[in-house]
């Protein structure tokens, strides 16, 4: 930064002080010079890419370029807004400007996609602004300096920096719009020809269709430009015709563009795109403090950031003011002025009126240092001309050769050191602009920016891709999801990463559970043989929180899957497991089990079926007797059930199953297993013995019948039930295991103390989770070396209504 | 030679020499893009067809400017002529309406037409403003 600095400085000296008025060009290449070089630092700052949108983008991009097919197309499911033509049609042309030009770009340069996607809107940034913003203030009649100044802020101006290197389709719609203001002047030259207002409708139409609001704000700009053209003309016939019908046209293209052009955009989108419509509504305003509503975004920054965004508006609104024209100069500031007017009028309206807008806010703000910049120029460019080039005249001292050359000297120095100070004061405006935009993307923490490993790890996978050509798909904490997006593409079936959504959700699925079955939920998507897994330190802090023990899950989905690679260091570094999926169940020949049949003692082999070992069902099959009682399982068993039901049936399903049954027909006792969970510490299966109540509030219960407990509570909302079991001084167990399901209301936690009496104290808690419909394994580390003696099992209701947890089992593991 | 005058002999080339380096070089794209795949080759032809096309639109539509305006201004114009084309090619593939991919040959087909357009209309103009002299 301070190199950058000093450059910036050298940048304004020169364009200041320098005076040769042949050397403008000179001074123009300068300033496309550092324009490129604040672009350059931007993107290193930011490298890969700045997530969410720029990438996503991205990621279509390299669809075009893998398929040659737009990305909606390839989705497996068909989608609601693809299926009538207008929504087709609405759905397919968004983004394609910017596609096609990167995609093309990459294919006759032989360049990855991903570099002319990261490049292009800063090449064409740095490269072009600068050249337009020196055309439009030329245009508008302003000095060389003030024009050279006017490129340099508008290419640095810290509103649009952030922009001006993330490849959406809003920035390109920026980009474009800007070259619309200068298309314009030339449309509105007396001299204009045919093909200049041929220029302007045709680029007036693509920014249009680059983004529907840059083309908004587009024609917020030509439609009172043409109209004042049009007020001119009038006016030498009559003024007073002239006056009214600038004032119906100033009003017509204010309504026309903060009012039917998104109004008809709001009813389209309900209709054909299915996101949340904007609507009008006079509550939002009321719900705005006074401070939103008089100083608008400016209520929400800080000092800093009101100097570095409010200058150039400050700048600007002095220029606007400060600066006369006459002729078609004035018809061109004046175009300007009633643009930034409308900009203003729409923001304010979005503001105030507009509930759900469809993009935020603020990003109207972003087309005023267009605007802005060139007067903002003017100003400073006024502030040096007339308050400190202007030299008295120094001829009335030449009665003293001496005390000229002193007072010369002592001008030209405080001339220097005032130019100096206007520059130093220039680039750190442009300094800090840079660094609010770094402390802006820093400010998302790790998911601000996509990962160099997130590259890393998508390229492996990749490369695996090409070895063994088998179908994979990916789920992944949401930067390596992003990253990897925008290696393979989106809704690349045969290298998937999965809508963002499905990804998140399964994501946390597979981290709170342990379990492979949010794998092969992923697996389905696209019939993937293969499921990688990508996890990372702050993701699981993220979505787990701050007590999860990362070590415990790594070690967890160790056992579980095969650790494929792991990548970068640190909090953001990546592990990536692999799971080979199984679509159709293993099945054998189990261990045996006691049998008493009829009273005689055998030894049965049961059978077994899975997909994977953390879902192991293992089957009894019993026929011939009319009495049978089991015992003997593997501790880590639980009960599942009996198929058909018995006539009698007496049950602890921690120990033995009694029942009577009819010797004509087979019975089947079925048992879940989870193989990683082996060894059994200690284990409550069955909930009949010992459980006792420590507090509860309104009516509760616990009931067991002997395989589940239900554990009841019906009380004031937020309120609990918990009940107590005394443990066996449990030593040398590293997790708790529970399998538990509940109503909608419901929400359970776990805790486990160690000692008694008053030296009682609670070394776990697991935290209120909500109940699933369906049994849902949870597994949380314990601290090691410790001993515990009590477990709490809590149920709370959430809206008052009755609440029921079921508990299947709950145990303790050794490692 | 100076960029000036590399700017006027490829804008008053009268026998279409250029329009057809620029065709040449587009050939040169689509071979490089198909079989070679060299980023260094793809530069130096696409090199060559931006500047040859920027020149030609900076003469149709920026004459009165300056000749590195024009040249600059020319090849804002192509990039947004790129742009909005191969975005038109796009959306129609996109529509599904024929079976046809985004690919090479649809970009360097493209370019193909751009240049013989753009090389028509300035012929063209030439031409009007020769005959405007003449009388």
């Amino acid at each position: 930064m301070p190199f950058y600095f000093a450059i910036t400085l050298l940048l304004f000296l020169i364009m200041f002080l320098e005076k040769s008025s042949s050397g403008t060009g000179n001074k123009l290449s300068l300033v496309i010079f550092h324009s490129f070089l604040t672009r350059v630092i931007l993107l290193i700052a930011f490298f890969p890419g700045i997530s969410g949108d720029p990438t996503s983008h991205l990621a279509h991009e390299r669809t075009w370029d893998i398929f040659g097919r737009y990305y909606l197309n390839l989705s497996p499911t068909p989608l609601p807004e693809m299926q009538s033509l207008i929504g087709r049609i609405y759905t397919v042309q968004r983004g394609s400007v910017q596609y096609g030009l990167v995609v093309s770009l990459s294919k006759i340069l032989c360049i990855d996609v991903f570099w002319v996607h990261t490049v292009t809107i800063a090449v064409l940034w740095s490269l072009f602004v600068p050249i337009i913003a020196f055309k439009v203030s030329k245009i508008v009649g302003t000095s060389d300096r003030a024009a050279l100044l006017a490129g340099s802020l508008t290419a640095s101006a810290p509103l649009l920096l952030t922009w001006s290197v993330g490849s959406t389709t809003n920035s390109f719609g920026f980009f474009f719009f800007f070259v619309t203001i200068y298309f314009l002047f030339r449309a509105l030259r007396p001299d204009a020809k045919r093909r200049d207002t041929l220029l302007l409708f045709a680029t007036t139409l693509v920014v249009m269709w680059i983004h529907s609001l840059t083309g908004l704000a587009a024609l917020s700009l030509i439609l009172p430009a043409f109209g004042l053209k049009k007020y001119q003309s009038l006016k030498h016939a009559s003024h007073g015709k002239a006056s009214f019908f600038m004032a119906s046209f100033f009003m017509f293209s204010c309504f026309v563009t903060t009012a039917i052009l998104p109004a008809a955009m709001s009813i389209a989108l309900t209709y054909i795109y299915p996101i949340g419509a904007p609507y009008f509504s006079f509550e939002k305003m009321l719900g705005l403090d006074i401070y939103t509503l008089v100083f608008a975004n400016y209520a929400s920054y800080t000092f800093v950031q009101t100097i570095m965004y409010g200058a150039l508006s400050f700048l600007g609104i002095i220029g606007m003011l400060i600066f006369r024209q006459s002729g078609e100069k004035r018809l061109y500031l004046s175009s300007l002025i009633l643009a930034f007017i409308i900009v203003n009028v729409q923001y304010r309206v979005l503001l105030y009126f507009i509930e759900n807008p469809i993009f935020g806010v603020s990003r109207l703000l972003v087309f005023l240092p267009f605007i802005e910049a060139p007067f903002a120029a003017i100003t400073l460019d006024y502030i040096y001309a007339n308050l400190v080039a202007k030299s008295p005249n120094c001829t009335e001292f030449k009665f003293s050769l001496r005390n000229v050359s002193a007072i010369k000297h002592k001008l030209a120095s405080k001339q220097v050191t005032a130019a100096f100070l206007i520059c130093v004061g220039l680039s750190a405006f442009i300094v800090e602009g840079n660094l609010i935009s770094f402390r802006y993307i820093a400010s998302f923490g790790p998911v601000g920016t996509d990962s160099i490993w997130a590259m890393d790890a998508a390229r492996l996978l990749h490369e695996d891709y090409l070895r063994n050509g088998e179908r994979y798909v990916v789920v992944a904490d949401e930067i390596s999801w992003d990253t990897g997006t925008g290696f393979v593409g989106t809704l690349n079936l045969d290298e998937c990463y999965l809508p963002k959504g499905q990804n998140k959700e399964l994501y946390i699925q597979t981290l709170k559970e342990l379990s492979a079955a949010p794998l092969e939920q992923a697996a389905m998507y696209n019939n993937a043989s293969l499921v990688y897994l990508m996890t990372t330190h702050w993701s699981v802090e993220r979505y787990i929180g701050l007590s999860a023990d990362y070590q415990f899950i790594l070690e967890s989905l160790n056992k579980m899957y095969e650790q494929f690679a792991v990548v970068g260091s640190d909090d953001g570094q990546i592990h990536v497991f692999r799971w080979e999926v199984r679509w159709e169940p293993l099945e054998g020949i189990g261990p045996e089990v006691s049998v008493i049949k009829d009273s005689e003692l055998t030894n049965l082999n049961t059978t077994y079926s899975y997909k994977y070992l953390e879902n192991i069902t293992y089957t009894l099959t019993l026929t011939g007797a009319s009495t049978y009682e089991v015992s003997n399982w593997p501790r880590h068993w639980s009960y599942e059930q009996i198929s058909p039901a018995p006539i009698n049936l007496s049950l602890d399903a921690n120990t033995y199953i009694n029942l009577t049954t009819n010797p004509a027909s087979t019975y089947n006792i079925t048992w879940f297993a989870n193989e990683y969970h082996q060894n059994v510490v200690w284990k409550d299966d069955s909930f009949k013995s010992g459980i006792y109540i420590h507090h509860g509030a309104g009516n509760y219960s616990f009931a067991s019948d002997g395989d589940v407990a239900t554990e009841s509570v019906e009380a004031e909302p937020g309120q609990y039930v918990l009940y107590q079991k005394d443990l066996p001084s449990v030593q040398g167990s590293s997790s708790l295991v529970a399998r538990v399901k509940g109503s909608t209301n419901a929400y359970f936690a776990i805790s486990l103390w160690n000692g008694t009496g008053t030296q009682r104290k609670e070394l776990f808690y697991s935290r209120y989770q909500k109940c699933t419909d369906d049994y849902t394994l949870y597994v949380y580390s314990l601290p090691r070396n410790t001993t515990w003696n009590l477990i709490w099992l809590v149920s709370r209701t959430t809206d008052g209504n009755l609440a029921a947890v079921y508990w299947d089992y709950v145990m303790l593991l050794q490692d | 030679m100076e960029a000036e005058t590399l700017e006027k002999i490829i804008a008053t080339d009268k026998r279409g020499l250029f329009t057809i380096l620029a065709l040449l070089s587009t050939i040169g794209i689509y071979t490089n893009s198909t079989n070679v795949s060299s980023f260094f080759v793809g530069v130096l032809f696409v090199a060559i067809y931006f500047v040859i096309n920027s020149i030609f639109l900076g003469r149709i539509f920026f004459q009165d400017e300056s000749t590195n305006f024009r040249v600059a201004l020319g090849l804002l114009l192509l990039f947004t002529l790129l742009a909005a084309i191969s975005g038109l090619a796009m959306f129609v593939v996109a529509l599904e309406i024929f079976p046809v991919l985004f690919t090479v040959d649809i970009v360097v087909t493209i370019l193909f037409i751009t240049t013989i357009a753009v090389s028509l209309i300035k012929r063209t103009q030439m031409r009007l403003s020769y005959g405007h002299r003449k009388k």
